[in-house]
């Protein structure tokens, strides 16, 4: 079986055993993008009870039709996390996916937290508490 | 083949022809300091009720004539409790090791950071502020990772008096940027155009937060006074010290 099939089979048990194994830590804000895992997606996050205002947008190219998939937009969330995601869309591979992250902050203003893009799975990072 | 195109794909990702195709709208930034816009002006609409929560009204001015003062139970137990995590929770070099090469592909299912114990085990895309003096209680990095660094960190302190937690950002290096209420902008640090505030809860506990652009970096300083009962009621420890004079002296 090849590696990366493997790994996308490993990634997805560990995805949903992770909310049950993880202990109290604490980490800030933190955005991705990943592609070609299981799913396509970008997210933003932080550990549950570090709620923000978020807005995340994702775009997907798919190399084979050369074309963008229609933008996946999560408009404000009040949450921990907020993910602009297609499910399983990546098991196949030929993906390019950015997102841009976003935090609103009452009665101050908006941050663009910035753009993240990727064509590969590399970042084999587990959000507890998905 | 693939690479080539990505490679492609990366350099036209900003153009005007990629925001066409995609829907798009929004702009790589590389600002040094706030961008201050009328609400309306903002990249995105409001979320609804401004984003304040229920209950929450509009701030007031505070007793130092500067900060925006506003009740908000949600964010003063927010950050107290990561102070408290940060106390008690202290991840070891093998866990951020291990993080770090998950970030970068290498082994699976590491779990979230992590709070350190000293900043020279963290890779950053700039050199982190530090106060003029304090005891270094935590560390954890926020942001994204490019290359082999963070863009982002979050450094907590003991301070005579407090508790302080510095919280950078580089937005230059991650594309973005602060889009500051013009209206909001009630003082300022290092010249940069800064907001000041004070957000209290029930329990009389509050925090103090002032948050600016400077050189690239979304800086925001939160200090959390030690209160005492004093003659007319309960008061700061230490008045001497604002998350404003500590701002103005980061070095």
């Amino acid at each position: 079986m090849p590696r990366n099939v493997i790994t996308r089979i490993v990634s997805a048990i560990l995805l949903t055993a992770s909310c049950a194994m993880v202990a109290p830590a604490n980490a800030g804000l933190v955005w991705f993008s990943r592609a070609n895992c299981a799913n396509n997606g970008s997210i933003t996050w932080d550990w549950p009870g570090n709620n923000y205002w978020l807005w995340t947008d994702g775009f997907h190219y798919k190399f084979q039709q050369r074309a963008w998939e229609p933008r996946i937009s999560t408009g404000w969330e009040r949450t921990y996390r907020s993910a602009a995601m297609h499910w399983g869309e990546g098991f196949n591979g030929g993906y390019y996916v950015y997102g841009n992250h976003y935090r609103y902050v009452p009665n101050v203003g908006q941050i663009f937290l910035g753009r993240t893009a990727t064509d590969n799975c590399n970042i084999s990072y587990f959000f507890p508490y998905w | 083949m693939n690479k080539l195109i990505l490679a492609i794909l990366l350099c036209i990702n900003t153009t005007a022809w990629a925001q066409n195709q995609t829907g798009d709208h929004a702009k790589v930034l590389t600002s040094d300091q706030a961008i201050l816009v009328e609400p309306g002006q903002m990249p995105l609409p409001p979320p609804p009720n401004d984003g304040r929560h229920p209950g929450t009204g509009a701030p007031t001015r505070a007793a130092d004539g500067v900060s925006a003062l506003t009740n908000d139970q949600r964010s003063v137990k927010q950050f107290f409790n990561k102070v408290d995590v940060v106390r008690s929770v202290h991840s070891s070099q093998n866990d951020l090791d291990s993080f770090n090469a998950a970030v970068h592909g290498g082994a699976i299912g590491k779990m979230a950071p992590v709070v350190i114990k000293d900043l020279s085990s963290l890779k950053l895309t700039f050199k982190p502020s530090t106060p003029n003096n304090g005891k270094l209680i935590g560390v954890s990095p926020q942001g994204t990772v490019i290359g082999d660094r963070w863009t982002g960190v979050e450094t907590y302190f003991e301070i005579q008096g407090g508790v302080l937690c510095v919280s950078e950002l580089d937005l230059k290096a991650s594309g973005g940027g602060f889009y500051m209420n013009k209206s909001s902008a009630n003082t300022q640090v290092g010249g940069k155009p800064a907001h000041a505030s004070i957000l209290k809860d029930d329990a009389a506990r509050q925090i103090e937060e002032v948050m600016w652009m400077n050189d690239g970096k979304l800086v925001t300083v939160t200090y959390a006074p030690e209160m005492t009962m004093g003659r007319f009621g309960l008061s700061k420890a230490n008045s001497s010290v604002s998350a404003l004079s500590i701002a103005n002296s980061l070095r």
